[in-house]
């Protein structure tokens, strides 16, 4: 407990991350981003914050995201760890950095969350840097922070989640930065688990679906499925990814990306290894 | 031991995939024989450097039909997208002869006219003739 604020200052002290509401985590795209109303995971901390609540032990996480067809020059990627406080609820912090064709972006997330019965609330801070020098020009950089807020509530095995991402924000560019609303539902029982999204980000709205179904017994081995579908214009795109417990303790998940405007061809992959300590 | 490297294939299968994966791609097609947007990043502010975006691209000819032959135009499409696969905006939706051209793109707007925020981009360019087709895809970042 006496721990639990100067590492909360901390958080919020070296807060800074890019908001861009894409899957970077194995399982998160597997689930077709599909996840702010899972639970316990470090990779899905950037969807909702009320997420850290549920962790249950120390855990970190990385992720790597590449893309070929051409775009192997863009690297996305994120790293992180969660930290139950014991009963003054859980935080974590969410590194991300997007890198390619001469731009840069980085920066960190710090949610932090707590329980109240069968209801989470969460809170997070968000910033980030980016950088980019065009030639013969002077470098171009700026950053943005914006603030998180969330909630979760269980119903059975139902699962509701809410969350605001970049519900206050700012950028020294002056950029307009519009809050994303993302509300869903989840379904977390025997061998299956499915989530249906809504998001909206000013004039971009979108449903999203996740579906995992676990294979093997005591948790090890999990295929998964998941679709982002715009409500209006285009883009949008099916995933598949599978995850696999190792030793109880170590989890490695794996998704491919189909967009629908690529011709039918798996265009990213995402893939990220996560310890429980 | 031999627990620990039972459990241990799945995730070597997964890396294999992965530098499967990591080694397909390439900017060289069939009806496209070269192609590259430049500069990257560009700025479109309007100070008159780098305010746009140019692809130069080379169209092979096709090996059936009479060099430029009208059976032999090539249908480019270039569309520019999002890191979330959105269409932003169609920049280019024509028919070229084969041969080699620099064609200025892109000035950063969306298909209302609307400036859209710096990032990173993809360039979605097809091309079609009518035997054969080739899809790819070009990063580009924008600034402002």
């Amino acid at each position: 407990m006496r721990w639990t604020l100067p590492i909360l200052f901390l958080l919020l002290l070296f807060s800074h991350a890019f908001g861009q509401e894409i899957p970077i985590g194995g399982r998160s795209a597997g689930l077709g981003g599909a996840v702010v109303a899972q639970k316990g995971e470090v990779g899905f901390l950037p969807w909702n914050p009320a997420i850290a609540s549920s962790l249950r032990s120390p855990s970190i996480y990385i992720s790597y995201a590449g893309m070929f067809r051409g775009l192997e020059g863009i690297s996305v990627g994120e790293a992180g760890f969660g930290i139950p406080f014991g009963p003054a609820g859980s935080g974590g912090v969410v590194l991300s950095w997007l890198s390619g064709a001469g731009y840069e972006e980085g920066g960190l997330i710090t949610p932090i969350a707590r329980e109240f019965g069968p209801i989470s609330l969460g809170i997070g801070i968000r910033g980030g840097f980016w950088s980019a020098k065009p030639e013969g020009e002077g470098r171009f950089s700026g950053s943005r922070w914006g603030l998180d807020i969330g909630t979760q509530a269980k119903l059975g095995p139902l699962r509701f989640g809410l969350s605001v991402i970049n519900a206050r924000s700012t950028s020294s560019a002056g950029e307009t930065i519009s809050p994303s609303i993302l509300a869903g539902i989840s379904s977390m029982s025997g061998s299956t688990v499915w989530e249906v999204d809504i998001s909206s980000t000013g004039d971009d709205k979108v449903i999203r679906f996740g579906y995992e179904y676990l294979i093997s017994g005591e948790g090890d081995l999990r295929v998964r499925a998941g679709m982002e579908y715009p409500f209006k214009g285009n883009g949008g795109y099916v995933s598949i990814g599978i995850g696999y417990l190792s030793l109880g303790w170590q989890t490695i998940d794996l998704a491919f990306l189909y967009p629908f405007e690529a011709g039918g061809e798996a265009i990213g992959y995402r893939v990220s290894v996560g310890l429980r300590l | 031991m031999r627990r620990i490297m039972r459990k241990s294939i799945p995730i070597l299968l997964l890396l294999l995939i992965i530098l499967q994966g990591l080694a397909s791609g390439s900017y060289e097609g069939k009806v496209i024989e070269r192609a590259r947007a430049f500069p990257s990043p560009f700025s479109p502010n309007g100070d008159g450097k780098n305010d746009s975006l140019f692809l130069s691209i080379s169209l092979r000819p096709s090996t059936v039909l009479p060099i430029y032959s009208e059976g032999d135009r090539i249908k480019l499409s270039v569309l520019v997208m999002d890191l979330r696969w959105r269409v932003l905006t169609s920049v280019f939706d024509g028919f070229l002869l084969p041969g080699s051209y620099e064609i200025k793109i892109w000035d950063g707007k969306d298909r209302e006219g609307r400036a859209v925020p710096r990032g990173v981009y993809i360039l979605r360019v097809e091309a079609r003739s009518s035997e054969r087709r080739d899809l790819l895809h070009i990063p580009v970042s924008l600034v402002r």
